[in-house]
């Protein structure tokens, strides 16, 4: 795809890079940075809480990656939308950090200023004691999710 | 319920705050044995984190404290090192850095009042359902904020853990354009603040009409409602030198709490936007002014809920302050400047007034510009005893209430003060529809 067909396209990874696992998505979006098609914009966000908003409003297509607890094994890569997920039910448990990511992205569906294409790449983590490594097997899932990103990129918006 | 009757709640990791604190009350029959704000978060260690670091190191370190009020960290570290040391700094920095202090300003309040206080005055459990029922409302937060954070962008190269404030000025300054573009964004923004204004005002009725006589600590100048730089001041007496916090500030540490407590002439004292307003308001700019009138909002209120309408009118201060330093930048022309520093032996002490009430910082160096101590005093510290005392006073003009409103209304008086009361994070909890 051409660069200007890309540029509506942006991949934001979130978490806090000095717990461990948290790290992963960081990891994953400077791999995607180093690969990705012409055009597509790549943040590591951080820890951007509300202000994930701004990276994805006016957006045709977000691919967001973060660490997540979903019971699956160490590692494991998952990609799903939001509608695919249990709305957390500590909906009013919303502070400007602990908020939920989801509960953002929701937020942005809510108001209409949501990319049209929204996909959630998650990877499960193990460790999140404060610490700059990556637990093995995590650490072994930075290449497939990157992949995954980028296959995702490679579709057609 | 009546006076006659018991109430035992535990608000546990109280939400939409940052951080974790508890609200503990026991009432038994009609009499209140227990009410208590408590702390439970883990101490951070930044003291001792510092010490052996270099000059350089120290305010990209301390920043961290923060991921909120990381501008305010930062500008309080370089300062302390440049008391420290000597270092002066040109007018064109001192401007730039009011800039830096009002992009955090605004982006914290407008975060704090849009995203954690709407909801309580909309009557919802967040701004998820408000978003729902007020997207043009919600929307308008979301500009105010989006700009606050493109501001701290351009002036300090981040929106969060800024890199170009250093000892000594700026590795790198805004571009006359970009200060141009900030301007005119500024000026459009009026409408959208007077907007988030309307509707604050038209659900004031929400805050209780709670009152008690409190101290109020702040920076003062004699020019400005001062942000970056000042006098310690109190309802209570001064100003006092910065330099003499530690006869100011009394910390101390309580049982049930892991964060210390503070106070000076009183058992407690409020530090934030209210303090500033109360110490300060005759130096609001005209927008400013007008919106405090708007909700008769006048020096001398100990409303702790009407920290909220303070902060909103320190928004609107932000806001038109920062487009007459641009406008005073622009006229004297920005000039390439080197930061210099010599390192050298030395004491230094700050304080700027961070988004949640006035911060300081505290060095020693040696001869090489290597740490040898350090002291931070953050707002929300000096803030627990004050919280303390209010929930203790407004409890038993509640009991007469519901369970539930009790617990709400004790749960908006802390979301008042806006705590800060960690920066830790946790991952993404997720459940998948079977």
């Amino acid at each position: 795809m051409s660069a200007e067909a890309n540029s509506g396209t942006v991949v934001v990874g979130v978490g806090n890079a000095a717990l461990s696992d948290e790290a992963v998505a960081g990891r994953v979006v400077r791999e995607v940075a180093r690969r990705a098609p012409a055009g597509v914009e790549v943040i590591d966000a951080g820890l951007p809480g509300p202000g994930i908003l701004r990276f994805i409003e006016g957006r045709q297509r977000a691919v967001i990656v973060d660490a997540i607890d979903a019971g699956l094994p160490a590692g494991t890569v998952r990609r799903f939308h939001l509608d695919e997920v249990v709305p957390a039910d500590a909906a009013p448990a919303m502070s400007l950090h602990q908020g939920d990511l989801l509960q953002y992205l929701r937020l942005a569906e809510t108001l209409g200023i949501a990319p049209a294409e929204m996909v959630v790449v998650g990877i499960q983590a193990e460790r999140l004691s404060p610490g700059y490594d990556l637990s093995p097997r995590v650490e072994e899932a930075v290449a497939e999710a990157a992949d995954l990103v980028l296959a995702e990129l490679a579709q057609p918006a | 319920m009546s006076q006659s009757a018991s109430v035992s709640f535990k608000v546990e990791h109280l939400t939409r705050v940052e951080g974790h604190g508890n609200i503990v009350v026991d009432v038994k029959e009609g009499k209140v044995t227990q009410c208590r704000w408590e702390v439970p978060e883990a101490p951070r260690f930044f003291e001792a984190m510092v010490r052996g670091r270099m000059w350089h190191e120290l305010h990209h370190i301390t920043s961290r404290i923060c991921g909120i009020c990381s501008i305010s960290h930062t500008l309080a570290s370089v300062k302390a090192t440049e008391a420290a040391m000597g270092v002066q700094i040109s007018d064109q920095t001192a401007i730039l850095r009011r800039l830096a202090m009002h992009a955090e300003g605004l982006q914290s309040h407008v975060l704090h009042l849009g995203y954690l206080v709407l909801p309580d005055l909309m009557g919802v459990g967040s701004v998820i359902p408000l978003a729902a029922s007020h997207p043009d409302e919600v929307k308008t937060v979301i500009r105010l904020h989006r700009l606050a954070n493109e501001m701290s962008e351009m002036i300090c190269g981040r929106t969060t853990h800024p890199q170009r404030l250093v000892p000594g000025g700026f590795t790198r300054l805004p571009s006359v354009k970009e200060l141009e573009t900030l301007k005119e964004r500024l000026t459009a923004a009026v409408p959208d603040l007077q907007a988030v204004a309307d509707l604050v005002q038209s659900r004031a009725g929400n805050f209780p009409p709670f009152e008690r006589d409190t101290e109020y600590i702040a920076l003062v100048a004699e020019d400005e409602y001062p942000f970056y730089d000042g006098l310690l001041g109190s309802t209570d007496g001064g100003p006092w030198p910065v330099a003499d916090y530690r006869q100011v500030i009394n910390e101390y540490v309580v049982p049930h709490s892991t964060a210390k407590h503070a106070k000076h002439n009183r058992d407690s004292y409020m530090v934030g936007a209210l303090a500033r307003f109360n110490l300060n308001s005759q130096r609001l700019l005209p927008l400013a002014a007008k919106l405090a009138g708007a909700f008769g909002l006048r020096a001398g209120n100990c409303n702790s809920f009407m920290n909220n309408v303070a902060q909103l009118v320190e928004c609107a201060q932000a806001v038109e302050d920062s487009i007459g330093l641009i406008d005073e930048t622009l006229a004297i022309g920005l000039k390439a400047e080197k930061p210099s520093v010599e390192p050298r032996a030395g004491k230094g002490a700050s304080a700027v007034e961070a988004p949640r009430g006035i911060l300081f910082h505290d060095y020693e160096y040696d001869g090489d510009g290597r740490c040898l101590s350090a002291n931070f005093v953050v707002p929300t510290n000096q803030n627990h005893g004050n919280i303390q005392r209010d929930l203790e006073a407004l409890l038993p003009t509640l009991l007469e209430r519901p369970e539930k409103e009790i617990e709400l209304a004790m749960e908006m008086l802390v979301r008042a003060y806006d705590p800060c009361i960690s920066c830790s994070t946790h991952m993404l909890k997720v459940t998948f529809e079977r």
